[in-house]
């Protein structure tokens, strides 16, 4: 091997039990954060955002008797890649159940990497109103950023190369809950 | 170089029945002689042909080289270059032209055009009425002596009374009266067969009745009359069984089909709204081809013509609606015939006789023969070799040929028009 | 990937109709807030060429491709070069040197879409071709129906009027036949053309045997050129016979959708009453219509430059 390949990798970062300790962690810190509780909803970007979103509005309820809303946030017709990919990505809709004006919402989603995602979410949810306050609750960062964007909450912090992948899996989605580090490809 | 003799074709000859391999002796623009194959010695100018076919040059009764008045299309000397290469003989020239053929001395032009020695003969057809405007006749003894050989104005006369009083007139002026059978108010502006395809295509139809209702007209007067009138191009099943029952009747008629009915149908159309298939009678469906098929075998359509009409680029690469119609067909005709014998709608001997014997008994004039002191009016042709036609190589300026970059089975050889070559390969 | 065009439904599969109206219904939220813009197609450009008048299908075209934040550029027939003599390809070879994304082209010869779409490098969306098809309406119907009734497959649609000269009842038939519905044509006879089973229907001159258990019925505009031509002897007879008022709606079922695609001659095909009854959906088609053209826009920009 010469000086700078690195060796293929596929290995377990997060298990079920430390992504329920991350997700408690945020949802407390949310709690934390946010003065005027009655003014919370919770936004999960689709698509693995969406299941994360909905089990902090449950942690929150178990916890505090508390229901949060919850809305569903797509932003395909907002990425600046929609054109670029093989396939047209599907539309789906967005769904907010509640008002975005005056609100302190918090949008959440799996990875935050270079950050394009949520410029898209945030040009999405701007659209459908003027919160109070926005700010970003993600499971893992990964780092390398490409625009001046940050996460207030975080679940962990994973060192990455630009070879590697992060894939977050999630119980509804993919049939269990775990964080996966790969080099691409595999 | 002057042509003496072929050897070792198999020779066809519809008119007298000749169907063998014989060596053909030419002189003096004449047969001079047919033998056995391998006896006609050496000379620098005998051929070789033993894969060949020889049969009388080919006979076009419906031509469009947009002359004159709209050269830009054609002109006629590329038109009569192609009709060369295609294995035409002689080409009746449509009267459709600007100005309109119904003078002596445009009619006497027509014939002049293939003056040059060698050249494919223009036979003019002269209009019926004058400016083809249905309404008055012309002087059709003039017209006769100016080389005239039938009389029709290719476009549906609606007075029946001018048309039967044509028609006579014509009887006594001794040649047939062409007609074009096709109902003008009942085609309306359709632009295809009226059928399924046009009705999913949402393009406006011409139904096979106006065919009938014309076909039919055209019949009762010959009948009528006894005056003989020649009924082409038709496209109609229903046209076919008309014709059928006159000619058991006895009425003088004779019919003609232009030879892309015997290929394509409507659904040709539909493959990509592609106006080269727009033509006029237009392709029909498929028990429309097959009595068709059927009428030439059983020799109830007497001719099959070209029906070229070439049109440049300009003119076809328009809207459906907006094509002029027409397919340059010269130089591809034989070879749309070979692949139908191929397929055994009919064999060939009878695709022979429908290109020359038939159309020159629609011209109530003797066929072309093969045999001995007839003029050498021949075609030489290889029935096997595929042919590429390539619209640069083309004689025809059209940009309307349905099989430019294609192969197409048999390759003319040689035309030869009084025994000297209108075109050759050899 | 070559270019992506939508010159009718004929050309899709059942599959493909659905995954466009489920776009389309994810753009109907769009249309719903206040924000009505999303930036997917900023940058791109959209040229609409009309060539038969239009209003209501243009600016729907025209809305659709700004909701989009597309750039606009809206051509038509009377104020063209084409009326001075100029060719439809050289007229398109013109605006294809703007390199436009998206051509939406309407035109009164069938097939002049098709036309395009070899020739110039644009995605072409027809927007209505002589009387072959008028997609985006076949869409926007299929769409308006499947909200109200919750499916296509198993209902009965009744069109009613000029089915030859109609591209709306072409597209239609094609759309409906595809996913499942049972369709019926009726008119008289000289409004029925040859074949027109073949795209996926039945035929009958009755009226209310065409209404008999209808879910839908579509009720087609006649145009006063038909009056002229004498498919119909007066305006009269065929609202006596082939119009739709309240007595002849009774014939089908109970809450039968009525659609037109506009604009209605009142009192010919259909009465004002049953065209402001409870249950029109006309004004739903006009409103669907929208996030129809603005799905059918954001599918054909997915298709890459060749």
């Amino acid at each position: 091997m010469g000086a700078g390949a690195s060796l293929p990798v596929r290995r377990v970062v997060l298990e079920a039990p430390e992504i329920r300790r991350a997700l408690q962690r945020i949802a407390l810190q949310i709690l934390e954060r946010v003065d005027a509780v009655e003014q919370l909803a919770l936004v999960g970007v689709r698509t693995r955002g969406v299941p994360l979103a909905h089990r902090i509005q449950q942690i929150i309820e178990t916890q505090e008797g508390l229901r949060v809303p919850v809305g569903e946030l797509d932003i395909t017709l907002y990425r600046d890649d929609v054109f670029q990919g093989l396939d047209l990505p599907e539309v789906r809709p967005t769904v907010l159940p509640f008002e975005v004006e005056g609100r302190q919402i918090v949008l959440i989603d799996d990875v935050l990497f270079t950050g394009r995602t949520v410029r898209a979410a945030l040009d999405a949810l701007m659209d459908w109103g003027r919160p109070k306050r926005a700010m970003l609750a993600v499971l893992v960062d990964r780092g390398h950023r490409e625009l001046p964007l940050h996460a207030d909450f975080v679940g962990v912090r994973i060192e990455t190369s630009l070879e590697e992948s992060v894939k977050v899996e999630l119980e509804p989605i993919d049939g269990q809950d775990r964080v996966l580090l790969r080099t691409r490809g595999l | 170089m002057s042509i003496d003799g072929l050897r070792g074709a198999r020779v066809i000859c519809p008119a007298s029945g000749l169907d063998a391999r014989r060596d053909v002796a030419l002189q003096g623009g004449r047969i001079k002689g047919l033998l056995p194959p391998g006896t006609l010695p050496d000379g620098p100018g005998i051929l070789d042909v033993p894969q060949s076919v020889i049969c009388p040059a080919f006979v076009d009764l419906h031509v469009d080289f947009g002359a004159p008045g709209a050269e830009w299309r054609e002109g006629m000397e590329r038109g009569l270059k192609a009709a060369a290469m295609g294995g035409f003989g002689a080409i009746v020239h449509t009267p459709a032209t600007h100005p309109v053929n119904d003078t002596a001395a445009l009619c006497g032009w027509f014939g002049a055009q293939s003056a040059a020695a060698g050249a494919t003969r223009v036979l003019p057809m002269a209009a019926l009425t004058e400016g083809r405007s249905g309404a008055r006749l012309t002087e059709m003894f003039e017209l006769r002596d100016a080389g005239a050989v039938a009389f029709g104005d290719e476009r549906w006369i609606a007075d029946t009374a001018l048309l039967r009083r044509a028609v006579q007139y014509a009887a006594a002026v001794g040649r047939p009266v062409f007609e074009r059978p096709e109902d003008a108010g009942l085609a309306g502006p359709g632009v295809m067969h009226e059928g399924a395809v046009s009705t999913r295509l949402g393009l406006k139809g011409i139904p096979a009745a106006a065919e009938s209702i014309a076909v039919f007209r055209a019949v009762a007067l010959a009948e009528q009359t006894g005056a003989p009138i020649h009924i082409g191009p038709i496209s109609a099943a229903g046209s076919v069984k008309i014709i059928a029952d006159a000619k058991a009747r006895g009425v003088p008629v004779t019919a003609s089909v232009a030879v892309a009915n015997l290929v394509w149908l409507d659904t040709k159309i539909a493959e990509a709204f592609d106006p080269v298939f727009k033509i006029s009678p237009p392709l029909r469906e498929a028990a429309d081809r097959s009595a068709l098929r059927e009428g030439v075998r059983t020799g109830v359509i007497d001719a099959v013509s070209s029906g070229h009409a070439p049109w440049t680029a300009d003119e076809k690469a328009v809207e459906f609606d907006l094509a002029k119609p027409g397919m340059s067909t010269l130089e591809i005709c034989l070879s749309l015939l070979l692949d139908r014998v191929a397929e055994g709608a009919f064999d060939l001997t009878t695709a022979l006789a429908a290109l020359s014997a038939g159309g020159w008994r629609s011209l109530r004039q003797p066929a072309g023969r093969v045999e001995i002191g007839a003029r050498a009016d021949l075609v030489v042709f290889d029935p096997e070799r595929r042919t590429r036609i390539d619209p640069a190589s083309r004689a025809g300026r059209g940009q309307n040929c349905p099989a430019d970059g294609q192969a197409v089975r048999g390759e003319i050889q040689l035309t030869l028009v009084a025994g000297k070559p209108a075109f050759s390969t050899l | 990937m070559a270019r992506r065009h939508l010159l009718g439904l004929g050309d899709l599969s059942a599959g493909e109709i659905v995954r466009l109206l489920d776009l389309a219904a994810s753009f109907q939220s769009i249309a719903e807030r206040s924000v009505k813009k999303v930036p997917t197609l900023r940058g791109r450009a959209v040229i609409n060429l009309f060539m038969e008048a239009s209003t209501r299908t243009r600016s729907s075209f025209e809305l659709a491709a700004k909701r989009l934040s597309a750039d606009t550029l809206n051509i038509s027939g009377g104020a063209s070069s084409v009326v001075k003599g100029e060719t439809l390809l050289d007229t398109a070879r013109n605006l294809a040197a703007y390199r436009p994304d998206i051509i939406v082209v309407r035109h009164r010869h069938a097939g002049a879409p098709l036309m395009l779409s070899r020739h110039i490098d644009a995605s072409i969306v027809n927007a209505g071709d002589g009387a072959r098809e008028h997609p985006t309406q076949g869409l926007l119907d299929l769409l308006t129906v499947r909200q109200r009734l919750r499916k296509i497959e198993g209902i009965k649609l009744a069109i009613i009027g000029d089915i030859a000269h109609s591209r709306v009842a072409r597209s239609a038939i094609i759309g409906f036949s595809k996913l499942g519905a049972q369709v019926v044509v009726c008119g008289p006879s000289t409004m029925l053309p040859p074949g027109i089973e073949m795209l996926g229907c039945t035929r009958t001159t009755d009226r209310s045997e065409a209404l008999a258990g209808a879910d839908v019925v579509m009720m087609l505009r006649i145009q006063k050129e038909r009056l002229a031509e004498q498919l119909f002897p007066t305006d009269r007879e065929y609202a006596q016979r082939y119009g739709l008022d309240a007595v002849s709606l009774r014939g089908a079922k109970p809450g039968c959708l009525v659609m037109h695609p506009g604009p209605i001659n009142r009192g010919v095909e259909i009465t004002s009453e049953v065209a402001d009854g409870p249950t029109s959906i006309i004004l739903e088609q006009v409103r669907n219509g929208l996030a129809a053209r603005m799905a059918v826009l954001y599918y054909c920009a997915g298709g890459e430059r060749s």
